[in-house]
């Protein structure tokens, strides 16, 4: 079990108190960031919108035929209610986000979560090589509690962040790491500090990972003591079942 | 499904719509591969080439366009159709660049996708017919002696049997002898006929194609021949 870092002395914090519900307040915050959020909830119905639409004409087409593939057709419809319901999570998760509603509280594997994020990102080909480090503690990270869609999403923003605060630095890597702690699991996210500007620890696509991570109750500080890299560390609640 | 209805490989990392494309894709007709790793595509680029490939452009690993690339410097040409869930106008222009057929931008319906299916179809079968075409002459081609494919080139370049037997160090009866056996080697009925041969040597002088998965060499003769042309040429230029 790692030791919490005790050297953020000259540390940005923000600490939240736990479980504070969403208030009238962050929701302006919130709307204004939706947007963001939306453009990756899009990208997640374009996948299941395109394969109801494939599946819908397979089965018009196998029911038309002189003898009709009825197995087929059926095989098709199966898979049009695992879209629908594939598309109603990504809603679901924008919903979340927008409405004033808490979010869930699941069991989720923040180590997962945070592979996934990179994979993301590796999937925009002008962040394909965008150098990320991430290294998982000795014990497999315990569950944490929340909602699997926003918790990726507030890591995939601060990655973003990352990238983006870091461009001046080309060629250092940006490095994840996910710690246990006794109650909590920690994920942070260090990255080399811009040469000519001071990093930056606003943002639209931070905003919203902080509000976030607010509303799972976990927490999150900025370090920028260090004179060449900034730390952005998050920490999550343990799942208590 | 008929074994030899034509192939459509599918490839996006998204096993969901690629079973979905799959399934309509043999509902009219296409028998279909599908991948959710480019790697296992490029794997068997050799084991039966699909008529065309449909491929999303974001994929984690190796993502469409870098896919195309590898497809291309190993010999292949299956003609493309892409697939995108983005409007990133610079991704679309680089697919496009790269040498797209077409592209198909996330959600599409059924009949774009046939019509664009179609469409690669229809490259792939004229891209085929004129590579099969080579190859058929690049066999004829063979069977002729480097003397033979020099007469050749030289009586398509127009010359007289007398001139070409003076530019070969022969007698004009031997030309006539080369001559017969180039005609008849090559099956060709007149000299218009051999001279479009000829012609074809000259533009496409790539060193080999694939046809069907098997690599087909451009013979030795070919490279006399078109020797032979770019030096009358030149000689031709310096004369006018």
């Amino acid at each position: 079990m790692s030791a919490p870092s005790s050297h953020l002395g000259a540390t940005k914090t923000e600490n939240p108190p736990l479980q504070v519900p969403w208030s009238e307040r962050e929701r302006a915050t919130r709307l204004a960031l939706a947007g963001e959020l939306v453009a990756a909830v899009t990208h997640d119905l374009r996948q299941p919108l395109t394969a109801i639409e494939m599946n819908l004409s397979a089965a018009l087409l196998f029911l038309s035929e002189a003898e009709p593939r009825t197995d087929r057709a059926i095989e098709a419809l199966e898979d049009i209610f695992a879209q629908q319901r594939r598309m109603s999570e990504a809603l679901q998760a924008l919903d979340d986000l927008v409405v004033c509603r808490e979010p869930r509280h699941e069991r989720c594997d923040l180590t997962a979560l945070a592979r996934e994020a990179i994979a993301l990102i590796r999937t925009d080909p002008s962040l394909r090589d965008a150098p990320i480090e991430l290294t998982v503690g000795a014990q497999p990270a315990p569950s944490v509690s929340g909602d699997a869609t926003l918790i990726r999403q507030a890591l995939l923003n601060v990655l973003l962040h990352a990238i983006d605060a870091s461009g001046g630095r080309p060629g250092e890597p940006i490095r994840g790491a996910i710690t246990n702690f006794e109650d909590s699991v920690e994920a942070v996210v260090t990255y080399p500090k811009p040469v000519e500007q001071p990093a930056s620890s606003t943002g639209p696509g931070l905003t919203l990972a902080r509000a976030v991570i607010a509303a799972h109750g976990a927490t999150i500080k900025i370090d920028e003591s260090s004179e060449s890299t900034v730390r952005v560390e998050t920490r999550w609640p343990t799942y208590a079942g | 499904m008929q074994d030899d209805a034509p192939l459509v490989a599918v490839i996006d990392d998204d096993e969901p719509t690629c079973r979905a494309i799959s399934r309509l894709l043999d509902a009219v007709g296409y028998r279909v591969r599908t991948y959710t790793n480019p790697r296992d595509y490029l794997d068997e680029l050799d084991v039966a080439p699909p008529i065309c490939v449909l491929v999303d452009i974001l994929m984690p690993e190796v993502d469409g366009l870098a896919l195309l690339r590898e497809m291309r410097h190993a010999g292949s040409d299956v003609p493309a159709v892409f697939m995108t869930g983005t409007g990133h106008v610079p991704t679309v222009v680089e697919a496009m660049k790269e040498g797209a057929l077409d592209l198909l931008s996330k959600p599409f319906t059924a009949d774009s996708l046939c019509a664009a299916i179609a469409r690669a179809t229809d490259s792939s079968r004229r891209t085929h017919g004129e590579r099969r075409d080579l190859v058929d002459l690049w066999r004829q081609v063979e069977k002729l002696t480097p003397r033979e494919a020099e007469v050749a080139a030289l009586v398509a370049c127009g010359l007289l049997n007398k001139h070409v037997a003076s530019r070969i160090g022969t007698k004009e009866k031997t030309v006539k002898v080369h001559r017969g056996r180039v005609m008849q080697k090559l099956q060709a009925s007149s000299l218009a006929e051999l001279v479009r041969m000829v012609d074809r040597l000259q533009l496409e002088q790539m060193p080999f194609v694939k046809l069907d998965g098997v690599e087909a060499r451009r013979p030795r003769a070919a490279d006399i021949i078109t020797d032979v042309l770019a030096r009358e040429r030149s000689q031709s230029q310096k004369q006018a």
